[in-house]
């Protein structure tokens, strides 16, 4: 859904009141209404998708973000090509459509063509302006570009159930299964007795995730070409990566996770993919105004 | 953290989850890369956008050395957290 700015992330406050965005405060009613544009040509602007390689214009369908998907098609400069669909000009918030949207858009290209995607939300004005930013950050995206040839990236989330474990270390840890013992039995206070095993318990749970991480790291190492860790989100999970792995390495990969999956019963493997590379490529890019357009 | 929760349960059923190309793919995976990730534009100027004719592009951090992650993995994996005090 195209909605406008309510909600949504601080960075949206420091949105200077401009004329143009008044108008596109509502944006459906200010494309089918002949309100005249603020700067000169139409009110639409173009939602970058992703960067990719092609030497000739591309049409991807009528799959564009927004309330009334327009088609998807290519802005080149030379060998490369920006993603791309008219939308009107406004900003984006990441809602679930949204978001959608964007990543939908961004699967239906790399099943043809190795992409660089584009962060969410990113609306040009013009379609000059565009092509000035494939034709300023030209180095870096054919560079990124040769890098991201035929490879996709898989994310692989690895839960566990902490009491699950935690019971587990019991049964092995002759220390903990006897302070257990101690603080269920003993009479008056259990303070200490609590005190070492919550220290035990957590010193066994940090050695055993360590292990778990590195031996599955290990394997799936030579399948894949790198790795990301993460921030592992919330006490279940011990391990949030993402591997970049080459197409004809795909099957093998796939196999790999899944014998892991079996083998470590107790864990439970989170694996998605393919993604583009997000986790892989980390393009910053700073934009200005050449001149003074006031 | 509820949204972990419910995802974990989500998952249970079958130790591995294949989500690969199929229309469940979570949001929270989806909105993990999407946000923040691949070619970023300057925040604010991604606002004010609207309304700049010509720009120039200044790119400040090209991908690092593919070779690199590894590394880095390998370091993160060292000081995996997962371990909450326990109360």
């Amino acid at each position: 859904m195209a909605k406008s700015k309510t909600g949504g992330k601080t960075r949206r406050m420091t949105t200077k009141k401009k004329p143009i965005e008044a108008e596109t405060r509502r944006p459906a009613p200010a494309r089918a209404k002949p309100t005249p544009p603020a700067a000169g040509g139409d009110s639409l602007g173009k939602y970058v998708y992703c960067v990719i390689q092609a030497d000739d214009p591309q049409r991807f369908g009528p799959i564009g973000i927004g309330a009334k998907p327009s088609e998807v098609h290519t802005i080149n400069y030379k060998d490369i090509a920006a993603v791309v669909s008219d939308t009107p000009l406004e900003v984006y918030d990441p809602t679930r459509e949204n978001v959608l949207a964007h990543e939908k858009v961004n699967e239906a290209v790399m099943r043809q063509r190795t992409v660089i995607p584009m962060s969410f939300g990113t609306v040009f004005k013009t379609r000059d302006d565009i092509v000035e930013l494939l034709r300023g950050a030209y180095d870096a995206f054919r560079d990124v570009l040769n890098k991201m040839e035929d490879k996709l990236e898989f994310g692989l989330k690895i839960l566990w159930d902490r009491d699950v474990m935690i019971r587990e270390i019991e049964k092995q840890d002759e220390d903990v299964r006897r302070l257990k013992g101690e603080i269920a039995t003993q009479k008056g206070s259990t303070y200490f007795a609590r005190v070492q095993y919550g220290r035990l318990v957590d010193a066994a749970l940090g050695t055993l995730s360590e292990r778990y991480v590195s031996e599955i790291f290990s394997e799936l190492r030579d399948v894949s070409v790198a790795s990301r860790a993460n921030k592992a989100i919330g006490d279940k999970m011990i391990l949030n990566a993402a591997f970049l792995v080459s197409r004809d390495q795909e099957a093998a990969f796939d196999k790999k996770v899944k014998e892991l999956g079996a083998r470590y019963d107790k864990l439970t493997f989170r694996y998605t993919g393919p993604w583009p590379p997000y986790n892989f490529v980390n393009i910053r890019l700073k934009l200005e105004r050449a001149k003074d357009t006031k | 953290m509820a949204r972990t929760y419910a995802m974990a349960r989500f998952v249970y059923p079958s130790k591995v989850l294949m989500l690969r190309g199929s229309p469940a793919t979570s949001l929270l995976d989806v909105l993990d890369r999407v946000l923040d990730k691949g070619i970023v534009i300057d925040a604010w100027v991604r606002v004010s956008l609207v309304g700049i004719d010509l720009i120039t592009v200044e790119a400040s951090i090209v991908v690092a050395s593919i070779e690199t992650y590894h590394h880095h993995f390998d370091a993160m994996a060292l000081r995996t957290p997962a371990v909450r005090r326990a109360a």
